[in-house]
């Protein structure tokens, strides 16, 4: 069977310049992720932090402070080499694993910090258990794992795709203004009863084809985004969070500051002992 | 801004990476009958288990991949150098499954304790660094489960008291053999061998055989010796080991063991190889460590 979760990233690989912050961490992200690992790993002499994914703009945060040790684990050889390209500082300090999150062979105990990105919903729900489960193991029993997520939160709206859709077609179609119309069209206008789906996005803009700049949107986001990507995005917070607090308490939670702001959050979550 | 100290051990393999497929030969890589005792080591040293064998290979080594992939072990490769581990990719077998890989040095991975049935690497604790040594054993008795094996071949160099021969000595008996596509790389290995040691730190720096042949040389990158055959091997060997300045730690029998025996005992000891001369096999013998 095809992997509609994994695979389609060597795509994204390519084009994840061209997204601005939504589906990229923000500055005021990176800043609250940076508060929170001096934060938790104040005293340590050479903290170890592990990044899920290949985040750019995390790692160049952690690469900033040179007493941290930073392990990056991802499936994605071609994600790990593209997201690298992106990065303003040098990766040559760190550890790469490529390994698939589920089987990665990793120390239990090890690392001060584990860091993620949206990772929750590159997953299958089904998946999601173990992957916590052993985010938990990796973790030094006093670590702490931080997660910017996207779900169904209490007070989330759905946008009305119609003024969405007015709106961008009255701006010079850039390949910025492209991506920004994705995370509308793709993650907060559709319903939540359904995962999203790139073919479904795609099924949109066809419908808007006739709107003045759609079609050329259209044939932009055509050229960039993977057909058949999927998100484990479906569920409200209070099923979606299942799968963190069977492994983990939530410690802390903040606020998101880019255009998904009204689905993310970012958390700082402790393994149960 | 200091300046970056290069590390002689490890950087120049990303070079060589590119030129391994085209001049890289044993004895610096496993030749069949190497191959053929790697796998009866691996063989034995799972012979026991019920489930998949799990595996770390040190480096990047193409027929120590193929191998264990033919072997159908769970294989995980831990290399310094991401772009040596992308070059010798290209030289696997395409149809290999997916190994896990890790960028990191080798005295310190994140890597799970007591995972591992077997720890495999060719030649690879020459390119340890002595600072590194003690560490780079830990971490392999670490990550080994218990009575787990650690299967290397390693570069033996003659005790310190044995007389070495000069460049001369050398060259002259490499001018009249057969010539054959290894023997570049066994004159290398042997004149490395006998001239190549700063005894005062222990290492062997290929600077010193670069400028023992520096009277051969016509021009940048090209030698000429009177012996056609002893012309083409050191063509052959500037092509491979350019610019030269690669370092090694290799180390007498007494030390390897000295370094080995608080974390392995030796389980067995075979010499294979290629080489015309029996005693060049010797040098690279391989050796069934189990952990203690």
């Amino acid at each position: 069977m095809k992997d509609t979760f994994t695979t389609p990233w060597k795509r994204i690989a390519q084009t994840w310049k061209a997204f601005g912050p939504g589906a990229r961490p923000s500055k005021g992200n990176i800043k609250t992720f940076e508060k929170w690992i001096l934060k938790y790993t104040r005293g340590k002499k050479s903290p170890r932090v592990l990044v899920m994914g290949a985040t750019p703009e995390i790692r160049d945060m952690l690469a900033r402070h040179r007493h941290v040790q930073v392990t990056i684990l991802d499936v994605n050889l071609e994600m790990m080499r593209a997201m690298t390209e992106l990065m303003r500082e040098s990766s040559e300090r760190e550890v790469w694993v490529r390994a698939d999150w589920l089987t990665a062979p990793l120390e239990h105990g090890y690392f001060d910090v584990v860091i993620g990105d949206y990772i929750k919903g590159n997953l299958p729900y089904a998946k999601q258990p173990a992957l916590y489960h052993n985010i938990a193991h990796w973790l030094k029993p006093n670590g702490v794992y931080m997660e910017r997520i996207y779900s169904w939160f209490p007070e989330l709206r759905i946008h009305d795709i119609g003024p969405v859709i007015a709106r961008f077609s009255k701006r010079k179609p850039a390949l910025r203004q492209a991506t920004n119309l994705w995370h509308y069209v793709m993650f907060l206008t559709q319903p939540g009863n359904k995962d999203p789906k790139t073919n479904t996005a795609f099924a949109v803009l066809d419908r808007y084809a006739s709107v003045p700049n759609m079609k050329t949107y259209r044939n932009m986001l055509y050229d960039l985004m993977p057909p058949g990507k999927s998100w484990a995005y479906h569920k409200p917070w209070k099923e979606d969070q299942k799968p963190v607090t069977a492994s983990f308490k939530i410690l802390e939670e903040a606020p998101d500051d880019t255009l998904l702001k009204d689905r993310t959050r970012l958390f700082v979550f402790r393994p149960k002992k | 801004m200091p300046k970056k100290r290069k590390n002689y051990h490890a950087e120049p393999w990303k070079a060589f990476a590119a030129r391994w497929r085209e001049l890289y030969t044993a004895p610096g890589r496993p030749s069949k009958p190497d191959i053929a005792v790697y796998r009866r080591y691996i063989q034995s040293a799972c012979a026991r288990l019920k489930r998949k064998p799990r595996t770390l290979v040190l480096g990047a080594t193409p027929e120590l991949r193929d191998l264990l992939a033919q072997l159908k072990h769970d294989v995980t490769l831990a290399d310094i150098n991401m772009e040596m581990i992308l070059a010798m990719s290209e030289l696997i077998n395409p149809k290999n499954p997916p190994e896990t890989l890790v960028r990191a040095d080798w005295s310190q991975t994140p890597l799970r304790t007591g995972y591992f049935d077997v720890v495999v690497g060719d030649l690879v604790i020459p390119n340890v660094t002595p600072d590194r040594r003690r560490a780079f054993t830990k971490e392999m008795h670490r990550l080994l489960k218990p009575g787990g094996a650690f299967v290397t071949r390693v570069f033996i160099t003659p005790p310190l008291k044995e007389p070495r021969e000069n460049r001369d000595e050398v060259i002259e008996r490499y001018a009249h053999i057969p010539p054959g596509e290894t023997r570049s790389h066994e004159l290398f290995a042997d004149l490395f061998m006998n001239i190549a040691l700063d005894r005062r730190r222990m290492i062997f720096d290929i600077k010193k055989l670069r400028d023992v042949i520096n009277e051969f040389r016509i021009k940048d990158g090209v030698y000429r010796h009177p012996n056609k055959n002893i012309t083409q091997y050191l063509n052959k060997m500037w092509r491979m080991w350019q610019p030269m300045d690669k370092q090694w730690s290799a180390q007498t029998e007494a030390n390897y063991m000295r370094m080995l025996s608080p974390y392995f005992f030796v389980q067995e000891k075979a010499v294979a190889g290629v080489c015309y001369y029996e005693r060049m096999n010797r040098t690279f013998p391989l050796w069934y460590l189990e952990k203690r």
